[in-house]
């Protein structure tokens, strides 16, 4: 398989087909992290399409001094400030009402069980409200940390900060996110107990 | 001494050794670092919980709304071919103009995009470069350009209805501004129910041209008034006659 970098030369010749083989890799991560961000389903789409659409008309001015997904990841991340700055408002994840058993009972995945799914699927809602609360740069931060896996430099890079400006963006986010997502277990449904006792074995076993 | 630095770079494994083992000498004797690096664990595992949507992204850069009438061939070959093609091209001349998308994909038919991007500039942009031919964009360029002589021509209204600037003229600009965010976003609209159709046109004609070839390969059995079987040459030519025109 070609590497991003040898895909981006053969781009950079006019080749699209080599320029979608970039796409077709990076499509998810780019609207995970948009999806994240700004937290609606079609704005993220739009500005994944977007991201991919500017990466190619400055793909001439990528000069390969940082990685492609990173330089992907700035173009998106600035798409995204974008949209807040025009939307004015804070992200907020959208929250489908209910939950399909049916739909979930397809989700389920190893030995998961329809519980343990819903409670996961009901946490998984509860982390995107306290996300949505954050101030964008500790979100974006978490975001490019936990589910991208990003070094702290590599983060500091792609956000022109100092690294110690990363760590203490990602504690006090971290800090904030698990007081938060304490009260959401102890908080209305007390039921959501079992989330408790699901989720803290696979601590133990993660740790 | 506690280090919130170090406890970050513990949890996330980013600690050189000796740095991972002043920390844990330190962690052995602050119950309070445990607690939060347990705590902060936990969250990261919380965290995980958070899965985005998985839709259909299927993004693939085109050359452009032009692609579309170059290379279909196969329209030519029947009178109701040659219709729906004439009709496909009007479809995409306008989609050009609306800022949609629209190509032949090698497997998946045709392919329609719209809102490239939201940006009303960009909208603009993009239906000023589709060319000074199109009646929809003069209409639109005639409209503001109206609207742009009423609000010269009043500038002590506009004034009076705006505390955002210190000038008329400034006003102006921006009440000329929403103007076009308003033309802009009706354009996007529109682009959105066109491409709809467009689809539906497509799906249409892709039907009806796979029935037509089918009817014409029985028609050409019966004339033969042989199987393929008994003509690996023939078949072997109709088969790649068949491919041929499945190509897009």
């Amino acid at each position: 398989m070609m590497s991003d970098e040898e895909l981006v030369d053969r781009s950079r010749g006019g080749d699209l087909d080599s320029f979608n083989q970039l796409v077709l890799r990076w499509e998810r991560p780019i609207y995970a992290l948009a999806y994240r961000v700004i937290g609606r389903e079609e704005d993220a789409r739009d500005v994944a399409q977007e991201t991919f659409l500017r990466a190619f008309r400055a793909l001439s001015g990528f000069k390969g001094q940082a990685k492609f997904s990173s330089w992907l990841y700035r173009i998106t991340l600035n798409l995204c400030r974008d949209w807040i700055r025009r939307e004015r408002r804070t992200p907020i994840a959208q929250m489908p009402e209910g939950v399909d058993l049916v739909e979930l009972a397809g989700e389920a995945v190893g030995t998961e069980t329809v519980d343990e799914l819903v409670s996961r699927k009901e946490l998984g809602r509860a982390v995107a409200k306290a996300m949505a609360l954050l101030p964008e740069e500790q979100r974006t931060a978490i975001i490019l940390k936990e589910y991208h896996g990003l070094t702290f430099q590599e983060i500091a890079d792609l956000l022109d900060c100092p690294l110690s400006t990363v760590k203490t963006r990602l504690y006090q986010g971290l800090t904030v996110l698990r007081r938060q997502l304490q009260q959401a277990d102890s908080g209305p449904a007390t039921a959501r107990g079992s989330t408790i006792t699901t989720m803290q074995p696979r601590v133990a076993r993660n740790s | 001494m506690c280090n919130n630095e170090l406890l970050l770079g513990y949890l996330y494994d980013e600690l050189s050794p000796s740095e991972r083992e002043t920390f844990n000498e330190h962690l052995a004797s602050c119950a309070e670092c445990r607690d939060e690096v347990a705590g902060l664990r936990g969250t990261r595992t919380h965290l995980m919980s958070w899965a985005p949507p998985e839709p259909d992204l299927g993004f693939e850069m085109v050359r452009g709304p032009r692609a579309a009438a170059a290379p279909v061939r196969w329209w030519g070959l029947s009178p109701a071919w040659g219709m729906a093609a004439a009709a496909m091209l009007t479809v995409a001349a306008s989609a050009a103009i609306a800022n949609v998308e629209v190509r032949f994909g090698r497997d998946e038919g045709v392919v329609v995009r719209t809102g490239w991007n939201r940006s009303t500039d960009t909208v603009q942009a993009q239906a000023t470069q589709a060319g000074a031919s199109s009646s929809d964009l003069k209409r639109v360029e005639a409209r503001m350009q109206d609207l742009e002589r009423q609000l010269a021509a009043r500038p002590a209204v506009v004034a009076a209805n705006t505390t955002a600037s210190a000038t008329g003229r400034m006003s102006d600009a921006e009440i000329v501004r929403l103007v076009r965010q308003t033309v802009g976003e009706s354009e996007q609209r529109q682009s959105s129910e066109l491409a709809q159709k467009i689809l539906q046109v497509s799906r249409d004609t892709e039907v009806a041209r796979r029935a037509d070839f089918d009817r014409l390969l029985a028609t050409y059995r019966l004339q033969q008034g042989t199987s393929f079987d008994a003509s690996p040459r023939q078949q072997g030519a109709l088969e790649s006659l068949r491919r041929v025109s499945l190509q897009r």
